[in-house]
């Protein structure tokens, strides 16, 4: 066995003894998750110790197991700090298809049923899954807005959903998504990918159609707009009603910076023009605005990762190992 | 044919959206392609999915290396996906429902949704005989009267809601099995909700299982892993050598002091923070405390730097949108052949 | 080469990783804190949900997932409890898979605990996860009720008192957006609030807190930074209602000042990566000395 294997080893059953030595001393358990009904009806795992003053807990195998699962992916995925390993890959395996599997049923119960299936077959579907699908606004609705009426008797339906044909409840334009849909899967195939070309090219075209707009309206426009601002900013002070000098001059300061700090960066940007002569110094200035702008980014992710380091191991002191109180 | 008629779908999918933006005359349509964009947003991870089988499942059916790997993470795939879709250990909806029958054409349904403490009993007839009453009867008690309309349609609602002081609190002893009648008309045997119509990701079903207890907590470390790799790099890569890296760093200095209680403490000496500057001297000295020096930096290098990006960044989406639509651009129709 | 300085040229970076670590573990088990103090921006959004007169309609997009909880949860929770406090009415809806997680864990851990008379449907509502990112924006903005026809829990739209009359979210006085990338905050403002007007403020993880700046004021009016931005909030809360951060008998509630407590591990990290690029630059400095020298 290697020697850092050995280590770990040792740290492991040091740690195990200790947690061991800690509930004998103490009664504090480790990672023993009881289920608890509160009074309103919504489950919740508590540690077993603290379940003992909560008259409702009962054990729970499953919440104890899954807090020790939870335990195990968190340091099985903490080990590739140290060196690439199995344990690391394993869990990274299941991570992956759960993540599939989670992202998938999903889309599939939030948005599948409800808005594809529910649209088409909306009799199967509220008897089968959404009883809260309302058939009679189905049927009043397709009535009053389809583009297929001129061919289909929706009136005839009276409104009645309960009673209606299985045509009267159809709407028909989601026959649309879920042929594209088809199309779209058979992308697996190993045959015929140009089929999956026409959602594809649904999904692009929208994409840029709305990205067209929102980009130029909240990015390009209301950012110039934004920069449009006046240069000398008097402040009066409230008591005296005399020109404050210091706010004043911050504020007609921040202006101008603003203003040239955002054209000389944008200048930086504009590769059509050498960067000589004055247009280079320019440029060069912008260079520094970014860099401050960048250091500004690096400063506030730094910030970021380290507040979900933080959450990860308040799982570990508290949830898991119960060292520190929640 | 194979390329064409999706550049044309490109072009009028995108041209719909951006008509819709100036007329209104266009918003149900818009609305919509728009929607139908959701579905297929979600459609995709389904495709997610089963690409992942195809690879993972051509890998452990080959035998290559790592195939084990693979063969976990289709298991923990599979397994959890007929959690979700199954919802097993899910409990229905609470409540009651049940078709009504009879020996005429008349149909009827009923529902009894309930939700925290308020109850609410929906009965519904059609094809009853127009001008028609009838008694509804839960069990032995009768709760109301139906009338039906000329139409052979008739509704009832009964509501309890404890605030509000309604009548229909002998909803709340109403259980499966119990008999709801509509005269001698209609007649059903109340059942609950099948575990199917309940929330997918209910707290104590299987799949929330795999969620709390495997995706939580794996998604959670991978992130919490930058952490250590912002450190490494900031140990063995940030170098001031230049102008441009001391002005990066030093920024960088000043946010990570400012945005805790560091900053603030090693220049409290120069402001007050319990009242305002009062004079200028005060004003300037205000300036240089690291928390305000901070938000300054923020509020003019980083937003001069930000909107000059952001606007460049528009610019070029608004490039290759237009070379999208118009088709110049054609790199997302993949190559030539297939 | 002095061989201090050598091992520190060559320093493997797993002992930068365990400094990292201690860093941070060692304030979490001594539960180290420190003072906060609401900036203006943060003092700017709750000074406008103060100031919202009694049942506004505030929609709270919770767009994040586990990968930024630690970060994004704290606010989430601020934000929940303070617009329950003024007795608004809150529409909770997510762009990412994940979010109907998050709304229901923040509706059973705030508005269930400390709000058990708020009502669902009445007082608020879940109208859960829909794919399309910005595209769910865009169809929400106009028709709401096309995409949404049932909430999260499947009953049906029109038979929710809150949603009964909901066309779209034009009319809604407030949007709050947690937000952990795409689709988020930016997606929020650019097809919502700048093109309809929809006041909106921002709480996002500290990678996008930067890029939402020049969005400040005109097109939001308000950001709530990483968890910092988290701290205050809930500084500014309890300052306010002191019964947010401590119970009646004045126990603190550990569960609605998370945000201050994690900027303790916080404050000692950032030390540690200040001292570890000086460091860097030192030993650089050293080692280019040592190599002319020699």
């Amino acid at each position: 066995m290697k020697r850092d294997t050995i280590v770990i080893l040792l740290l492991l059953a040091a740690g195990a003894g200790w947690l061991a030595y800690r509930y004998r001393s103490s009664g504090v358990t480790t990672g023993l998750g009881y289920l608890a009904i509160k009074s309103d009806g919504i489950p919740m795992s508590v540690p077993m110790h603290a379940a003992r003053e909560l008259k409702d807990a009962t054990f729970s195998w499953p919440r104890t197991v899954g807090i020790w699962a939870a335990g195990f992916f968190t340091l099985a995925i903490f080990s590739f700090l140290y060196r690439d390993n199995p344990i690391y890959k394993i869990a990274e395996a299941a991570f992956v298809g759960i993540s599939a599997a989670y992202w998938m049923t999903v889309g599939f119960w939030a948005v599948l049923v409800p808005n594809l299936a529910g649209k088409l077959f909306p009799r199967l579907i509220k008897f089968g899954a959404v009883p809260g699908l309302d058939l009679d606004k189905i049927v009043e609705d397709l009535a009053r807005t389809s583009w297929f009426g001129w061919g289909i008797d929706y009136e005839s339906a009276n409104g009645d959903g309960l009673t209606a044909a299985w045509w009267q409840l159809m709407n028909l334009p989601y026959w649309l998504p879920m042929i594209l849909g088809a199309m779209l899967l058979w992308r697996l195939a190993p045959k015929g990918a140009w089929i999956a070309r026409w959602p594809l090219a649904f999904i692009i075209g929208s994409t840029v159609g709305f990205r067209l707009v929102g980009f130029l309206g909240a990015d390009f426009v209301a950012q110039i707009k934004a920069s449009i601002a006046p240069l000398y900013v008097p402040v009066y002070d409230a008591t005296s009603g005399a020109l404050d000098f210091g706010r004043t001059f911050y504020q007609s300061m921040n202006n101008v910076l603003l203003l040239a700090g955002s054209f000389c960066a944008l200048l930086y940007f504009f590769f059509s023009l050498e960067h000589k002569g004055l247009a280079g110094k320019v440029s060069r200035v912008g260079i520094w605005v970014l860099m401050i702008t960048f250091g500004a980014g690096f400063g506030y992710t730094v910030m970021g990762r380290i507040a979900l380091l933080v959450g990860r191991f308040e799982f570990l002191v508290s949830d898991w190992l119960n060292v520190v109180a929640r | 044919m194979k390329r064409t008629v999706p550049l044309i779908i490109t072009f009028l999918a995108g041209v719909v959206l951006i008509y819709a933006y100036f007329s209104p005359a266009a918003a149900g349509l818009s609305d919509l392609s728009l929607i139908h964009f959701d579905i297929l947003a979600a459609i995709a991870f389904l495709l997610g999915g089963g690409n992942l089988l195809r690879m993972h499942g051509e890998k452990v059916y080959k035998q290559q290396a790592g195939w084990g790997y693979s063969l976990i993470a289709i298991v923990a795939f599979l397994t959890t996906l007929g959690f979700g879709l199954c919802k097993v250990g899910v409990t229905g909806r609470p409540g009651y429902w049940t078709h009504l029958t009879g020996a005429g054409q008349a149909v009827g349904l009923v529902n009894l949704d309930i939700a925290d403490e308020r109850h609410t009993l929906t009965l519904t007839v059609r094809r009853a005989e127009p001008g028609s009453t009838h008694a509804v009867r839960l069990g032995q008690r009768e709760i109301g009267q139906i009338e039906v309309d000329r139409d052979g349609r008739g509704d009832l609602v009964v509501k309890y809601d404890p605030p509000k002081k309604m009548a229909g609190e002998f909803l709340k002893s109403v259980r499966e099995g119990d008999t709801l009648a509509v005269g001698a008309l209609l007649q059903g045997t109340l059942q609950r909700y099948a575990p199917i119509t309940g929330d997918y990701n209910q707290n104590g079903s299987a799949f929330w299982f795999m969620y709390e207890y495997g995706f939580r907590p794996a998604v959670q470390t991978t992130f919490a892993m930058l952490a250590f790799y912002v450190a490494s790099a900031a140990f063995r890569a940030f170098r001031a050598r230049n102008i441009e890296s001391v002005l990066l760093l030093g920024t960088a200095f000043v946010i990570l002091l400012g945005r805790t209680f560091v900053g603030a403490w090693i220049s409290q000496g120069l402001v007050d923070p319990s009242q305002a500057p009062q004079n200028t001297w005060e004003q300037f000295l205000s300036f240089w405390y690291i928390p305000n020096l901070t938000g300054w930096l923020m509020s003019v290098f980083n937003t001069a730097g930000n909107r000059a990006i952001m606007i460049g960044i528009a610019l070029g989406i608004a490039a290759t949108s237009l070379r999208v639509l118009l088709g110049i651009d054609r790199s997302y129709l993949g190559s030539e052949k297939g | 080469m002095n061989p201090a300085l050598k091992f520190l040229v060559h320093l493997d970076r797993r002992w930068v990783f365990l400094l990292m670590a201690l860093a941070v573990m060692i304030p979490i088990i001594w539960r180290m804190e420190f003072p906060e103090i609401p900036t203006p921006l943060v003092r700017t959004v709750f000074d406008r949900i103060e100031s919202l007169p009694e049942g506004s309609r505030i929609l709270l997009a919770f767009d994040y997932d586990p990968g930024s909880e630690p970060e994004l949860q704290p606010m989430a929770s601020a934000w929940t409890w303070h617009c329950a406090k003024k007795k608004h009415k809150l529409y909770f809806l997510a762009l990412w898979p994940v979010g109907p997680q998050m709304i229901q864990a923040t509706v059973d851990s705030v508005l269930k605990r400390d709000y058990p008379q708020m009502r669902y449907g009445e007082d608020y509502v879940n109208l859960g996860y829909k794919s399309g990112n910005e595209g769910v924006i865009k169809v929400v903005v106009s028709n709401l009720k096309e995409l949404y026809t049932t909430d999260h829990f499947g009953t049906a739209i029109n038979d929710i008192p809150l949603t009964r009359d909901l066309v779209n979210i034009r009319g809604m006085d407030l949007i709050l957006n947690v937000s952990a990338g795409y689709p988020g905050t930016k997606e929020w403002i650019q097809y919502a609030s700048t093109p309809y007007n929809i006041p909106i403020a921002g709480g996002c993880t500290g990678v996008q807190a930067p890029l939402l700046y020049p969005y400040i004021p005109n097109q939001m009016f308000g950001l709530l930074g990483a968890i910092k931005g988290a701290a205050e909030y809930e500084k500014a809360l309890s300052d306010q209602y002191p019964e947010y951060a401590r119970d009646a008998a004045g126990k603190r509630r550990p569960e609605f000042t998370k945000g201050i407590e994690r900027m303790g591990p916080q404050l000692i990290a950032h030390c540690v990566v200040l001292g570890l690029i000086v460091l860097g630059n030192v030993i650089l400095a050293l080692h280019r000395r040592a190599l002319r020298a020699a």
